[in-house]
């Protein structure tokens, strides 16, 4: 098994090498020996090439969530068998940048944008943001209805290109 | 200090108090109540029924409505549970309800006290365009402004271009405004029509009212606000906050007192916002914001008729409970104290705990508390309302708690603050607590020089610092025997392969 721990769209692979009273892993080509103890579920002790450290941690589904020294960490966890999820994004395509609400749709499908032309008003936790065109052409789909709601990474706007420009891969 | 601390016996101010808020601030008046020994009612949403002051309130009410929000500013359903719970006062906390004329209207119609300044106080300074003439009437700065009718089509360029005072950049506020709802800052002629339409459409979602006004903007300047105490018949201040620190107008890190003042320019400004409480016959606690310049000029910028989210730093600094001194002078009590005898002791610094990726400019981040350890110890103060489990979404404001410091000096404030942000874990939403260490590491900060651009000016250098080699191993080990996969292959493998440490569970 090597897993694999994605964070800030960087992949690092962890493989143990060796299991006894201090564990052998392989961090990203480089061995390090750690020992580890448990003081509950949510909180261990790690000792790493000699200096200890307290930690903290909990996971939902594949991300895991990590506290040490200060900083939070989030990470995305793989097996090797996993694949790298990455959707084809085509430079039309606009993405929620939040999770949030449609207040005003200034566009439909079959409309002509400019690039820069506001296509769409949302909402996320009080803020509101214009949501605006990327590229120039043709509005292709409308991912959400002014009052609905979409999650962060949600597609809102798809933009075809016009014609004479090949589509993306 | 020592001169707000009355009998701990006190006549029964009132008999019940219904808390019109949710979150860490309804915990915060919970505290007070029971101080106070006054019975509590608290009211939720259904997606808050399991907080913390639902379980804490000696009763608590389901409130419905279209969304978690709607439900909070229904009135109707407020009055009902007020009489058919004998409530004889709500406190209303900050935001939704807390200073709305016509709630505190219905309730005084219902003869239910009204927990903040009369009805008077509110309408006059919740039209920032009202307040404004008020406050320049009375002889007090106010900064260069015009005020834009109601309705599309109007064209604001002439009136721009005929005011020599009115040059870019200028920033947009809607009249029924405040907490920087509704405001945009524009640069030239050609943001500004944009700009007034989403100030207006933000205003008319948020406070029922379109009208905004054109106020000229001062890119290198800080947001001083003074604390002031009234009964109506007397007012004291408590001197200032400095809250320049700010994104998008939000306030993100307060202190008191500020850095800026010396003792001559903190006199003048708490007079003048004293002042300005005393002509509007103010009785309650209430804040007097002002833009401070570098050359040393103050304008009056609003006043808020409510407790504010900053309040716990002048509590730690002046030794007060503002919440109780609310709910005793709605209670018809007198301020009991005089200004000589109000006194300021240490440095007191807040921290907004907000969900959201600074780093990535500020984005709204949604999720749920998997694990959660508040920080702890002497001259640490963390007002909160979070919960393990809780699902944090876009329905409310993504400030999700307050981590409030004291100690002798700044610079002893700023350490401790580092020191509890750095021990304060909150696993399963991403919050903004690196973000904040990063700015009060900041030579700039550290040294007091800083205005309301500071976040921006500096935005490059309050990046997320990429992490040394050392540290990344150390965060991919820990996260190797926490994966739930691990763990699971570990419990599979026969001894003596799977021994590792003194693995437990």
């Amino acid at each position: 098994m090597q897993p694999r721990y994605v964070c800030d769209d960087k992949a690092h692979e962890v493989t143990p090498l060796h299991l006894g009273e201090a564990t052998t892993l392989d961090i990203d080509g480089h061995l390090v020996d750690v020992s580890l103890r448990w003081r509950d579920e949510h909180e261990g002790e790690l000792v790493i090439n000699g200096s200890e450290r307290r930690f903290y941690t909990a996971q939902d589904g594949n991300t895991l969530y990590l506290h040490l020294a200060g900083r939070t960490w989030i990470f995305q966890c793989e097996d090797e068998f996993a694949g790298a999820g990455d959707q084809g994004s085509s430079a039309g395509r606009i993405h929620a940048p939040m999770p949030g609400v449609v207040v005003e749709l200034n566009v439909a499908p079959g409309d002509c944008v400019e690039p820069g032309q506001g296509l769409m008003l949302i909402e996320s936790m009080k803020l509101q943001t214009e949501i605006r065109a990327s590229i120039a052409g043709t509005v292709s789909a409308i991912g959400a209805e002014v009052g609905e709601s979409f999650d962060k990474g949600a597609v809102l706007v798809d933009i075809e290109p016009p014609a004479s420009t090949a589509p993306g891969a | 200090m020592a001169a707000f601390e009355k009998d701990p016996v006190e006549p029964t101010l009132f008999r019940k108090v219904l808390i019109a808020n949710r979150g860490e601030i309804a915990l915060r008046v919970l505290r007070a109540l029971e101080k106070l020994g006054i019975a509590s009612v608290a009211i939720y949403h259904d997606s808050d029924r399991n907080s913390p002051v639902v379980r804490q309130a000696g009763e608590a009410v389901e409130i419905a409505g279209d969304s978690p929000s709607a439900a909070h500013l229904d009135i109707g359903q407020i009055l009902t549970i007020c009489q058919r719970l004998d409530v004889d006062a709500v406190h209303p906390g900050y935001g939704f309800l807390s200073e709305n004329a016509a709630f505190a209207r219905r309730l005084q119609e219902a003869g239910v006290t009204f927990i903040g300044p009369g009805l008077d106080a509110i309408e006059l300074m919740g039209d920032k365009i009202r307040s404004r003439d008020f406050v320049a009437g009375h002889g007090f700065p106010v900064p260069p402004s015009i005020s834009l009718e109601a309705g599309e089509g109007q064209d604001i360029r002439p009136l721009v271009e005929a005011d020599p005072r009115m040059s870019f950049p200028l920033v947009v506020k809607a009249s029924a405004g405040g907490g920087g709802k509704g405001m945009n800052i524009v640069h030239s002629f050609d943001e500004l029509e944009s700009a007034i339409r989403v100030a207006a459409s933000e205003a008319k979602k948020y406070f029922g009212d379109a009208r905004v006004y054109l106020e000229r903007y001062f890119a290198s300047a800080r947001h001083i606000e003074v604390q002031v105490l009234g009964d109506g018949a007397d007012v004291v201040h408590l001197g200032e906050r400095e809250c320049s620190i700010q994104r998008r107008f939000q306030k993100v890190i307060e202190e008191a007192p500020s850095p800026a003042l010396d003792e001559a320019a903190r006199r003048d400004i708490c007079e003048a916002a004293v002042g300005i409480a005393r002509a509007a016959g103010y009785s309650s606690a209430g804040t007097v914001e002002f833009l401070y310049t570098p050359g040393g000029e103050f304008f009056f910028l609003e006043m808020n008729t409510r407790i504010q989210v900053e309040h716990p730093v002048t509590e730690m600094v002046y030794g007060v409970d503002l919440v109780a001194e609310q709910v005793r002078i709605a209670a018809g009590e007198s301020l009991g104290i005089a200004q000589a005898e109000v006194s300021a002791s240490g440095h007191a610094i807040e921290c907004r705990i907000c969900a959201e990726d600074a780093f990535n400019d500020f984005l709204p981040e949604t999720g749920r508390v998997l694990f959660l350890k508040e920080p702890a110890g002497e001259g640490v103060r963390f007002d909160s309302g979070l919960y393990q489990g809780q699902q944090v979404t876009t329905a409310f404001d993504p400030m999700l708690a307050k981590l409030v410091v004291h100690a002798p000096t700044r610079e002893a404030a700023i350490s401790r603050m580092l020191t509890a942000l750095e021990d304060f874990v909150l696993l399963g939403v991403r919050v903004n607590t690196e973000y904040l260490a990063g700015v009060l590491r900041h030579a700039c900060f550290a040294d007091g020089e800083f205005d309301t651009a500071f976040l921006r000016n500096f935005s490059a250098e309050l990046c997320e610092a990429s992490p040394a080699r050392e540290q990344l191993q150390a965060a991919l080990a820990a996260a190797y025997f926490s994966d739930r996969t691990t763990k699971l292959l570990q419990r599979a493998t026969p001894e003596p392969y799977g021994a590792i440490g003194s693995w437990r569970n």
